[in-house]
Formats: structure tokens, sequence, C-alpha cells
């Protein structure tokens, strides 16, 4: 009996440490689907964790899911004559939460950092110079006239730190203490438990009205979701499709989705067997129906691609995608290219993108019937970033599951990287895809400013692209969150991203 | 006298866990590939790999590397994560705590569920609770421990929506998994509870004890489960090893923020150095499990007690 | 053998296993679908008669799935068990004859790795090699060499001390014959019911590493890779979770029957009181 005693006791005081007890009114607990790996932006990786990220350390401008570019850090811009050259005004009285003041040096020496590491070679592959014109304005020159830059320049991952902090800190250890402008403060970092950032009450658009925002990683969706819906968290990300018509029936809970500029392609190297041929390209197209992928995986919300996409941005046309569900026309196309018993490999990383495990299951199951094996292999997205970076000669690449975006409601920056000035490591053309007749349009769709010629030139670059499938183009990838009815001033990006939440409180 | 031993048992145990280190240290060599580039990761600088080199002095004969492997364990040096770029052992000892936090509250169900199904069982043979009581166990052996956690959660989550289903927060999130973890150990605590007192009651002193007159309580409590705890606390220590692993799988069911769920990302991510701490201390806590149960022997045996 | 007919546990689980090898060798004529056959406009379904156990996100019907992934658990449980033979009863013959120092040395072995958890083992040999139903069945078979070596072991031990083998030494007799006659008896019972016992845990710690993503790879319908996937769909569509793995269960549950019926009957010492 007197063991029994002991054991109860002994029981009472394991469970009591299990933890601290959930949140107020004043605290946002949010539900994402992965732990930040590290918490400096320029190094992060993983998608998701933009949302986070970006209410420490701010992006320059901020991307609206309608298209447009807000002024943020950057309050003006101009473009020069001659397209290669930027002037960027600084927002004035701006400062770190450490007190030094957010300036155009700050700035530069944010964005050097950010391109020493390898999504900023990238993504800034375009930029030559930045260069301080004075306190604030900040000089950024290109090497060929690049339009669309400012919305580059838009991509959250670009984010302003505290350049004292970093020089105290040490370039390594940012994220042990990083310090921005954004309207929330970094508290810790507790690895696979949860981030907890306090308001930054000196915030340059306005106090914060939240006191506190966690983050806490739920891998399995199920949980998630559970979490939602029992209290322990009030807003989450990547709602599974099924799921989201069941919660928003729910009176005390929201479902948004806000238009998403993400596109799903799978990348095909067209240098590469088996995939030089064009037929067998096209082949895919056939085998696939992509129509029931977006209305049984994703319970229609995601949106049907008929070129590549997204669609409603300018230049977008459906008229050139002649594939239609046929598994028979997939399988004669085989063999007309020799190839009946084909298999091939697609290289993907799991949990990156929404479903992308059953899309590509599906995919298997669609090749399987006319005779083609797809082996799926599965990489962390360090990895799958690197190989996928190699050049012509190197690449091991076959077939690969890439999510792709648009930023400027433009179809020009969707397709362009199918220049063939574009192959990796120099762009971002994954397919190493070439055609003189797509490299002229090119050229002259940027620089012409005779509009109707302009979209001619897009609508004839998406024939070509259809026609040719240098990727097959399966859907626009849905963004969908859900949230407790009280929580208000939410916004977001096409890319996923949470804008900043000082504007977000809960209504009584 | 007793501590005499119980030192002597552990200067035995050394050996054992320096086996565990040269095992651990050859999983890395035993993967096609450099070392050093294994170790530094897929997005190591060669700058990195060199100095990774020179650190754990990859390139010279193997007994110098597991000199420096040894050296740096000794330090609490575990290398570092080649996700995050910070050192292994930081983390790992968080997360560690939530797994012994997990496995002991586990263990904890499993002894008291486990070894009153047994004692039941015993003392009522061949009733009804018996019956059930052996039922109840066959079934706790049998069933996954993943599945075991998706009907839990899918009972007490979703459709009773009584217990969070995972992550952290309280004592309440501990609950499930606990419970999940600890009928799986459960099942074999009651059969070897169940067989052992069978056994101790048909002896001697049992009949002695009864015929003395004394409370029939007291004649299972004190004398019984005394002498039946040999094979029992054998059993409770086997199982400790076992939940542990099993802790992998209810960590992920759950997540559970503890070492098995990091295991897990560690492969997924191929974070080297990480998995070959974790491996590490996997294998060090079960050979000191098997340890603790070894000296617990010595407590517990009234033959051994008496030298 | 009669005898064993007659212990109801055993009856049970025989049947049970019976059952589940029939429909492991006869599901290409039992199953009502093909497992692999995709129907993405019915995926999700509840169980119906044209399904029974509904069916999963990409409308493949989970009855034939489960029935294929019978035949794999049959395969992993022969194969570990294979393995774990010619493993460990080598190794235990080797130690039981030779006596000695090499005895104690392996013993000792032995003993340490005895109860080291297989998942964790299954996990190394993963690491090492990479995942798939391959390495995992190698790898749960590994994990259980050191109990068949104790076994053999021990029946080689109470050959050598029975009566008539140290009369039949004194009297001259080649004592390898001698033993060879005997042991192989001695061996077969805790080596069978061991064996029972242990096709019942490969089939489990398979089913395990299938769940974790590192054993049997989609679109292998194994049955614990075939739960991994069901997991995210717990709330919308359960019978993808709970038909599987209810399966899983009765399978462990008839070998373990099968296994302490076998034990109750050929291995006296330990029977239950």
């Amino acid at each position: 009996m007197r063991h029994l005693k002991t054991a109860l006791w002994l029981t009472l005081a394991v469970f009591a440490f299990a933890g601290p007890a959930a949140a107020g009114k004043d605290t946002l607990v949010i539900g994402m689907p992965t732990d930040v790996p590290i918490f400096d932006t320029h190094k992060a990786t993983g998608l998701h964790n933009g949302s986070i990220l970006n209410q420490v350390s701010e992006p320059l401008v901020l991307l609206t899911t309608k298209g447009e570019v807000v002024p943020w850090l950057v309050e003006s811009w101009e473009q020069s004559k001659d397209g290669k050259s930027w002037t960027l005004k600084i927002r004035k009285g701006m400062k770190f939460t450490d007190g030094t003041p957010v300036n155009a040096e700050a700035v530069r020496f944010s964005m050097e950092r950010f391109r020493k590491h390898s999504i900023g070679k990238a993504t800034l592959a375009i930029v030559d110079s930045i260069a301080t014109v004075d306190e604030s304005t900040l000089r950024v020159t290109t090497k060929a006239p690049y339009a669309p830059l400012i919305n580059t320049l838009g991509y959250h991952w670009i984010v302003v730190y505290s350049e004292a902090q970093i020089k105290k800190v040490g370039d390594d250890n940012v994220h042990t203490a990083p310090i921005g402008s954004g309207p929330f403060k970094f508290v810790h970092h507790k690895r696979g438990q949860e981030v907890r950032l306090e308001a930054n009450e000196q915030y340059w658009a306005g106090k914060p009205k939240l006191k506190t925002v966690i983050s806490r990683p739920y891998p399995d969706a199920g949980a998630r979701m559970l979490a939602l819906e029992s209290g322990d968290v009030d807003l989450i990300f990547q709602v599974l499709p099924q799921e989201a018509a069941r919660l928003a029936k729910n009176p005390n809970l929201v479902v948004y989705t806000p238009p998403s500029a993400r596109v799903i392609w799978l990348y095909l190297n067209t240098q590469r067997e088996p995939f030089k041929d064009k037929r067998v390209r096209q082949a895919l197209y056939y085998a696939i129906d992509r129509e029931a992928i977006v209305k049984n995986l994703f319970a229609g919300t995601a949106k049907r691609l008929h070129s590549p996409g997204p669609a409603g941005s300018y230049g977008y046309t459906e008229a050139y995608d002649r594939y239609a569900y046929d598994p028979e026309k997939a399988k004669r196309l085989l063999r007309e290219a020799g190839q009946p018993n084909l298999t091939f490999a697609m290289h993907h990383t799991p949990g990156r993108y929404l479903l992308s495990g059953q899309v590509l299951e599906a995919i298997q199951g669609y090749l399987r019937q006319v005779g083609v094996t797809m082996r799926v292999v599965d990489l962390e997205w360090g990895t799958l970033s690197q190989m996928a970076a190699q050049p012509v000669d190197k690449s091991q690449i076959q077939a690969a599951f890439f999510g792709w975006r648009s930023v400027n409601g433009d179809i020009d920056s969707a397709i362009q990287d199918f220049g063939s000035q574009f192959w990796r490591p120099a762009g971002n053309n994954i397919s190493f895809y070439k055609s003189e007749e797509f490299d002229r349009l090119l050229v002259l769709e940027q620089s012409t400013l005779d509009t109707k010629k302009r979209l001619e030139a897009l609508h004839r670059m998406q024939e070509i692209l259809m026609d040719d499938a240098p990727a097959v183009f399966l859907y626009g990838e849905p963004q969908i969150w859900a949230a407790r009815k009280s929580l208000k001033g939410l916004d977001w990006n096409p890319l996923e991203s949470l804008h900043p939440l000082h504007r977000a409180y809960f209504e009584e | 006298m007793i501590w005499r031993r119980i030192l002597a048992r552990l200067i035995a145990g050394v050996p054992a866990l320096l086996v565990v280190t040269v095992l651990v240290f050859a999983i890395v060599r035993l993967i096609p590939g450099d070392p050093a580039r294994i170790l530094a990761g897929d997005f190591a600088t060669d700058q990195m790999v060199r100095e990774l080199r020179e650190r754990w002095q990859l390139d010279r004969p193997l007994p110098v590397q597991y000199a420096a492997y040894l050296g740096g364990l000794l330090h609490g040096d575990l290398g570092r994560s080649t996700a995050t770029s910070l050192p292994v052992a930081a983390d790992l000892g968080e997360r560690f705590l939530r797994t012994l936090q997990l496995a002991t509250a586990a263990i904890v169900i499993g002894v008291l569920v486990g070894g009153l199904a047994g004692i039941l069982g015993a003392t009522r043979r061949a009733s009804m609770v018996d019956y059930l009581a052996t039922v109840v166990s066959l079934v706790g052996v049998s069933t996954p421990i993943f599945w075991s956690g998706l009907i839990l959660i899918l009972l007490f989550s979703v459709r009773l929506e009584w217990l969070p289903a995972g992550g952290t927060g309280g004592l309440a999130h501990l609950v499930l998994p606990a419970v999940s973890l600890g009928l799986f150990g459960a099942g074999v605590i009651a059969r070897q509870t169940r067989s052992s007192m069978l056994e101790v009651l048909g002896e001697e002193f049992v009949r002695t004890a009864r015929s003395k007159g004394l409370a029939e309580r007291i004649v299972i409590y004190k004398h019984a489960l005394r002498n039946a705890l040999i094979p029992i606390v054998t059993v409770v220590g086997d199982q400790f090893g076992r939940l542990l692993g099993g802790a992998i799988l209810t960590e992920t069911v759950f997540s559970w923020p503890g070492m098995g769920r990091y295991l897990i990302e560690a492969i997924a991510m191929r974070d080297y150095p990480v998995i070959q701490a974790i491996i590490l201390v996997f294998a060090a806590c079960f050979f000191v499990i098997n340890l603790i149960v070894d000296i617990s022997y010595g407590l517990v045996d009234p033959r051994v007690r008496a030298e | 053998m009669s005898r064993l007919f007659r212990h109801r546990g055993a009856a049970c689980g025989a049947a049970i296993v019976v059952l589940l090898a029939a429909v492991a060798l006869f599901a290409p004529w039992l199953a009502p679908h093909d497992p692999d056959a995709m129907r993405l406009g019915e995926n999700l379904r509840p169980p119906s008669w044209a399904h029974p156990f509904g069916t999963d996100s990409l409308g493949r019907d989970v009855l034939s799935q489960v029935m294929f992934g019978a035949r794999i658990s049959l395969v992993v449980g022969g194969v570990s068990v294979g393995l774990a033979l010619l493993g460990g009863v080598p190794i235990g013959l080797a130690a039981g004859f030779a006596g000695g120092w090499l005895d104690r040395i392996t013993m000792r072995l032995v003993d340490i790795l005895v109860s080291f958890p297989t998942i964790l083992l299954a996990i190394i040999v993963i690491t090492i090699f990479g995942p798939g139903l391959r390495n995992a069945m190698l790898a749960i078979g590994i994990a259980q060499v050191p109990l068949y070596a104790r076994l053999t072991r021990g029946a080689v031990l109470r050959v050598k001390a029975l009566d008539y083998v140290l009369a039949a030494r004194a009297s001259g007799a080649r004592e390898s014959r001698i033993l060879w006659r005997h042991v192989v008896p001695n061996c077969l019972p805790p080596l069978l019911v061991q064996s029972t016992l242990f096709f019942a845990t490969s089939i489990l710690s398979a089913a395990y590493l299938g769940f974790l993503g590192l054993g049997a790879q989609p679109p292998t319908a194994e049955w614990g890779t075939m739960l991994s996937k069901a997991r995210d769909f717990l709330r919308v569509a359960p019978h993808v979770s709970i038909f599987p793995g209810l399966t899983i269960m009765v399978t462990v549950v008839g070998l373990n029957l099968l296994g302490d019926g076998l034990r109750d009957v050929l291995d006296p010492r330990t029977r239950a009181a």
C-alpha cells in the first residue's frame, strides 16, 4: 500500500512538469506545419516560416494578393531610363529594436548578407551592385534591364536586420538574438516546441494590438486541426482541403483562402533521356488526369492550370491546353517514341507543398496505367535545390516536383525562366529548355511598349510552352488558413506568408 | 556491503558502454561516402569540411579517430547539427528530458495497470476477471503502438473532445501519449506478474502464512509479491528499454517533442551528427537501465541480500 | 499434436493464422478489386457493399490492399525468422558445444544484446543502408539472433547433461554422433515456440518501420505504410486507419495465441501453474 502511494505521487510529480498552460486574449498562438529550422531569415529554409520570421525582420516592400506592391521599408522607387538602375528611398525615422536606425546602409548590409547564401544568390542573380547614395537612398543596378525588380525585392526572405547586432553576436549566431524592425521582438525559439515573440511597442507602423505571438509546429495535419478546434491554437496554416468545408461550418472558426501565386509544375529535363523526346513529355500530359486531381484530392480548392499560369495573371490564356485525359493516346505516343516501358525518377521534397505526396502517388498510378514506372525520390529541400542548381552536363535530374510563383501578376514572370539563357545555374530554367522562337519572343515582350504586340507575344509563348511541354503544368496550389472567428486584422501575401501582424487583434 | 556490489556492477557496465560508443562511431564510417562530407552535411563549404576533418581526425587511422570521438564525448561535444549548425548537445538535452518524461509516465501507468491486472488474474484464477485480464493483456501486447495511439486520438480527441491530440502545453497533453505507450508495456507486465504470482502463491511459505491466519491482503502483498518481484523487475526493466523504442512511434503520432521524433526528423534531413548522437543516447539509456535492473536484482532478491 | 488442438487458445490462434495465410496466398483471386486501381472520384468513401473496408485517399479499395498486405507480412515474417535461425542457431550450437571461454564471452554478448529494442537496431541499419522493406527485414532478423543463439545453446547444454548421454560418453561412444541425435529434438520445441512469437513481432516491427516511412515504401501496400498515409485523414475517413490496424492486431493475436499454446504443450517446464 505504501508503495502504491509513492507510485501515485511519482506519477503526479512527473505530470506536473509537463509544461506551461495555454494563452489569453492578447496572445496569438499559430500552428504551423513545420518548425523554423533556424531563426535567421537569410539562412532559413522552409516555405511556411516566413510568416513568423517576418514579424521580427521586415521585407523591403509588401506584395498583396491583388498583385500590388505596397511600400514598406522602401517608401518609393524609380527605375532609370536605361532600365538598369533603380533608386530606392528608405522611409525615414524607423529604428531597429536595439535603437539603431533603419537606413540605406542597414538595408544594403542586409541585402549583401542575403546574397551570400544560396537562396539569395539565385533570387538576386540579376542584381549587379547595391550602393548607398545617402542616408536614406539606395541605388541598385542590374545586369540587364529588368522591369519587375521591385517585385523581386518584395520576396519576403529579403529582410533587414540590425547590423550592429550582427556584429555584436557574430554572423553565425544571429538566430540566438535576432534584431529587426518588425512589429514583434524575438524572445526565444525552443526547437520543436515553440517560437515566442513579444510586441515591439515602438513599431514604426503603429503599436501592435497583440502582446505576444507564439508559433508551434504541428507536422501532423490532423493534430493541427484538432489544436485549432480545441482552442490550443488560434490560427493554422495548410488545412487539408477535405477538412476546409467541415471547418467552415464551425460557428467559431473561419477558413481563409487568399489567392496564391504558387503553381505546381513537374519539371522535365529536356536535355536528358527520356524527356529529350517531345512525345514522351506530351504523353505525360495525356496520361495524367489533372482534372480529377484538382477535383478529388483538393476538393476543388486548387486551380486548374491551362498554361504555365497562374490563372488571373495578365496575359494568361487557356486556349492552348490541348491535352485532355487520354491514356490510350499516351500509350500510343510512348510506343511511337520507342518507350513502351519507361522508367524514370521524380525528385521531390515531402511536406513542402500541400498534399504533394498524395498527388505524386496519384500520378504514379496514372502513369502505371500507361506502362510508365515513376520512382519517387524524396529529398530534403536543401539537397534538392542543390541538385537542381547543377549545370546541364552535371544534372542528375530527370524530373522534379516544384512549386513556382509569379509575384507581379504578369504571366511574364512565370514563363520568362524558360528562356535558354536561364539554364541553371544562371537562371531558373530547370528543364534546360531551349527554343529559339521562344527566346526571340521573350526579348520582344520584355522590351516592347506596344501592349498589343506584347500580348500577342505572351500568347504565342504560352502556345509554344504548352506544345513543347518542358514541364507538366499541374495546378495552382491553394493557400488554406483557418482561424478563430474573433481574430481580426490578418492579411497575406500571395506566397502564403502573413503580412506584419501589428493590426491583428481578438475581437471581444 | 551493498554499495560495494553496486560499484562492482557499475564498473562491469563500463565496457558495455564503450562497446556502444564503438558501434555508434562505426555507423557513420559504414555509410558509403566520405565521412567528413557526411558529417558536414549538404550545405557545407569546403572550408567547413576541412575543419571537420581536422577536428575529428578523419584522415588518420580508425583508432585515432575513435580516440578523438571518445574525447569529444567526454567533453560533452556531440558535434554540430547539419540542419541548424548548432551544437547537438544543447537541443538534445531538452528533448531527452521530454522523452524521459513520457517514458516515465508510461512505465508508471504500465506498472500500475499491468501489475494490478496480473495480481487480479493470479488471485482470482480461472475466473471471469482472470479471463478478461488475460484477453486485455494479450490484446495490449499485440496492438501496434501507433495504431492504439491513433484510436485514442480518434476516441478522446476527435469524437469526445476531452483531450488534446498532441504537442505540448500542459498536463493534458501528456495523458494520451503516456497512456498509449503505457498500455503497450502493461500487457507484458501483466502476463509476467500473473505467472510469477501464480508460481509463488503455490509455494510452501505462502500456505504457512495463510494457515497462520494472516489477512489475505497481507499475504498477497507482503509475502507473495515480494518474492515474485524478481522476474517482474526484469520484465519492467526490459519494457523500459522497449518503451524507449516505442517512444519513437508515440512521439511521432502525438507530435511530442522528444528525442524519438527528433531522430525521425534527423533521418529525413540526413542530419548525421544528430542521428549519431541520438542513437548513442538511446543505446546508453538502454544499457543504464539494464544496469539498474541488475543492481535492483541484488536489492530485491532475498537470497542475494542475505550475503 | 492432438494435445495442441485441445488447447483452446492454440486452436483459436491456429485458425486465425491459417485464415490469414490462405488470404495471403489466394489474394489475387480473393481480392474484390485491384489494390492499385485508383479511382480518384471515389476517394475516402466509408465502408459499403462495393468496398467493405472503404476506399483510401486515392480511391483504392482498402480491403484489397489489406489482403495484398497480408502477402507482404507473410514474407516479412518468413524472411526474418529465417535470418534469425540462420544466424542464431549456429552461434548457439558453437557456444554450447565448445564451452569454456568461447561460451562465456558469447553468452555475455548475447545477454547484453538480447533485449536491445528492435526498432532502434532497424533504424541503425536503415541509416547506413537506406530505407526499404529489404533492409527492414534484414534488421528485424538480425535483432533476434541473440535470443535464438541463447535458446539453441540452452538446448545443447540440456542434452549434454542427459543421463544416457553421459552414460554413452562414459562407454566411449562417439560424442558428436550422440549429441547430434539428441540436440535436434531438444532444440525444436523452444525454437518453434520462439519462431511463432517472433513471426508476430516481426510483422509488428515491419509495420512500425512502414509507419515511420523507413520500411516498405509507397505504393507497396504494407499495413504499416498504409497507416502512415491514413493519418492525415483520421477525421474525415477513420476507416482507412481502423481496418489495417485491426488486421495487424488480429494477426499478431493469432500468432501469439498459437505460440503460447505451443509453449504450453511442448515446453512443460514453462507451463503456467
